[in-house]
């Protein structure tokens, strides 16, 4: 019986990798994005301005979901302090196996005008991998909404 | 309840008037001519040369000394020009500070990339817009 | 994970609920510790400066008009104001005359960010309350209003646009014809918002007597703007210490009677109104002319200087010491941060499902608070 069953999950692993399953998860990521939106300081603003009606990001099926558990993606934006660090990485610990991360705005890519200061973290991407990267200051929401497109071509 | 009848009828009102949404990647929201997107530098239409000469007024003018130019010794000409996109407030002093008229800043928003050196605009990258493109080329 | 929560628990001793920083999406880290009593809030601590990034240190030591970008950082909604405090100050010392028209410009520049920083304040307590139908038609409204500031100042949120001595750019033709056609159909789209927040009697029900601020504590805590206006007293930097063109304009200020969160809205959509009223004054009085006077030993200036104006959140003061030229101190007295310690007020004895529609009311931008 033991044997039977471990058999059984060996199959539903391996079924994971069969390649026709992968295109249709792939397709079914690639249409509708759930997204944790972690926003601090000004380019959130920019954020809010994509959900309204005259960018309307759900025509791609961007959905901002609340718990970083059900999220494909994680967007950070604005200024990360050294006192938002440790909320930042349990954050992103609690994220699912497939890690993604983008950056908006400079202050979350490189520090941006406040590099200097001491309190400012310089750049997430010194304690995770970015892949992507919008510059901006506050980048416009269609600069945002370009770079989630570009996302989707990950998939394919 | 008078108050709740009249909020549904702006809502059933507002179901009939024309939609403002913009479908944006097939259809771009036209941007007002003075706005503030990436830098570059101007080319002459007539000699296709640049137009800047090196002059390093742009360079003092950055709060946060983003711009960097390698000059030909002896000579009206430079060599390189970068630019640290990933750090830049596009705050436009750079502009108002060069007197030639030789750097701009254009309306391309569209700046999302994979790699971080890619953020680092060189002059290739700078006088991009200003090159023949392959479909023009074949037809002229 | 776990660890870092429990240690925050054993630091602070007698409150019961931690509400974390993230937990309110859209830029607003503020933590909260509670402390509950048969389900009635008896005490509260806010848990600020997650958003710290020390302007005043990074600006030391920068020249005049390379700083003006910096500021602009300071306040998120309407990044217009903490230029205009700068600018104003150091050419009150420096004695540098401001032509009149770029007087006016400054004006109707500000006013029109007052209206966009409000109408943001607005789609936050639409969602807060969940009304999601309101939400999306000031997002629209918002938009209009965020394209005519693009097109005079080239940017939607940080213009950098205000110079020491006038303004940057002069206005184009387009502008006042874009500006009119706005204003026509504003009017009407704004009396449409009016029936969902004011009319509306599931809105007035739950904001009416909530979070209501006495006016001790008020002036305990030194509040300003809106939030003191709400109480009903009558205090506004425009008239009280004019500054630009503001005494050869007519306009009222709104009040409110108790100061709950119903109260401090009436306010808020007054304040619109009159906004759009004063704008249209300041294009019709608007003279031709120059925009900027240039001044050329700049550099030799030093000197200390004081100023302060009302920016959508209240008063905002500066305190600038310039030394050959160059910053060597600034100070900002923002006014969010005394209506942080005021909301912690005015929030003692509702119960918890409350906490987040009265924090939205009192307008907290979180980039003013910790700077
Ligand atoms: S990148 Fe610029 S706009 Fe965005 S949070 Fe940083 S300073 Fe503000
Ligand atoms: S861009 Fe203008 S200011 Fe800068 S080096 Fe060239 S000519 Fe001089
Ligand atoms: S836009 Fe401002 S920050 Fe960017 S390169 Fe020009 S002067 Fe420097």
């Amino acid at each position: 019986m033991k044997i039977l069953l471990r058999k059984m999950v060996h199959k539903v692993r391996n079924f994971k990798k069969f390649s026709l399953f992968n295109k249709l998860t792939n397709w079914v990521k690639s249409t509708s994005i759930n997204i944790y939106c972690f926003t601090s300081g000004c380019c959130g603003n920019e954020i809010l301005a994509i959900l309204g009606p005259l960018y309307d990001s759900e025509r791609w099926g961007i959905n901002f979901v609340s718990s970083p558990e059900r999220a494909d993606v994680i967007m950070v934006s604005g200024t990360i302090t050294e006192k938002m660090k440790p909320i930042l990485e349990d954050l992103y610990n609690s994220f699912g196996n497939e890690k993604v991360l983008i950056a908006v705005g400079s202050c979350a890519i490189n520090g941006g005008p406040f590099y200097k200061s001491d309190f400012v973290l310089k750049g997430v991407k010194e304690i995770f991998n970015v892949d992507l990267y919008v510059p901006g200051c506050p980048p416009r929401p269609e600069a945002i909404i370009n770079a989630i497109l570009k996302y989707k071509d990950h998939f394919k | 309840m008078k108050g709740i009848l009249r909020s549904l009828l702006t809502v059933i009102k507002n179901t009939f008037i024309r939609s403002i949404t913009v479908l944006y990647p097939y259809d771009r929201i036209i941007i007002p001519y003075n706005s503030r997107g990436s830098i570059r530098l101007v080319v002459d239409l007539d000699t296709k040369e640049i137009i800047c000469d090196g002059c390093g007024e742009c360079v003092n003018a950055c709060p946060l000394k983003l711009i960097s130019v390698e000059k030909v010794s002896h000579d009206k000409k430079i060599k390189n020009f970068y630019v640290d996109i990933s750090r830049c407030l596009f705050c436009g002093l750079c502009e108002e500070a060069c007197k030639k008229d030789a750097l701009k800043m254009n309306f391309n928003y569209e700046l999302a990339e994979r790699d971080f050196s890619a953020l680092r605009h060189d002059i290739d990258k700078l006088t991009e817009y200003a090159k023949p493109k392959v479909k023009e080329f074949w037809k002229s | 994970m776990e660890n870092r929560k429990i240690k925050d628990y054993e630091e602070i001793e007698g409150y019961d609920i931690y509400i974390e920083p993230q937990f309110r999406p859209f830029g607003f880290p503020v933590g909260l510790y509670i402390a509950l009593k048969d389900g009635v809030i008896i005490n509260i601590k806010p848990e600020f400066g997650y958003l710290t990034t020390g302007v005043e240190k990074v600006v030391e030591g920068m020249e005049i008009d390379k700083a003006i970008p910096f500021i602009d950082r300071v306040d998120s909604s309407s990044a217009i104001s903490p230029e205009l405090t700068y600018c104003i100050g150091l050419e009150k010392t420096f004695k540098i005359d401001v032509p009149l028209r770029a007087k006016f410009i400054r004006t109707a520049l500000c006013e029109l960010s007052r209206i966009s920083s409000h109408l943001l304040w607005l789609t936050r307590l639409a969602n807060v309350l969940g009304i999601n139908n309101a939400l999306h038609y000031c997002l629209r409204e918002r938009e209009e209003v965020l394209h005519l500031i693009e097109l005079a100042t080239g940017s939607r949120l940080t213009p950098n646009f205000i110079r020491v001595g006038g303004v940057a750019s002069n206005l184009s033709p387009r502008f006042i014809e874009e500006f009119r056609k706005f204003f026509r159909s504003f009017r009407k789209n704004f009396n449409m918002l009016k029936t969902f927040f004011l009319e509306n009697e599931l809105v007035v029900n739950r904001l009416n007597n909530l979070g209501v601020l006495i006016e001790e504590d008020a002036k305990n805590l030194a509040i300003t703007g809106p939030n003191l206006r709400a109480l009903g007293i009558k205090k506004d930097v425009r008239i009280d210490d004019t500054y630009g063109i503001y005494d050869e304009i007519s306009f009222k200020i709104p009040v409110g009677e108790k100061g709950d969160s119903l109260d401090r809205c009436i306010v808020r959509m007054g304040e619109i109104e009159q906004s759009t009223s004063i704008i249209s004054q300041a294009f019709y009085k608007m003279p031709e002319g120059e925009i900027r006077t240039y001044t050329e030993d700049i550099n030799q200036f030093s000197g200390n200087t004081r100023s302060h104006i009302e920016c959508p959140h209240g008063e905002l003061a500066m305190e600038i010491s310039i030394d050959e030229g160059k910053i060597t101190k600034l100070r900002i007295k923002s006014p969010s941060y005394n209506n942080l310690l005021a909301f912690s007020r005015a929030v003692l004895g509702e119960s918890v499902e409350d906490v987040e529609v009265i924090l939205t009311s009192f307008d907290i931008c979180v980039c003013e608070v910790d700077k």
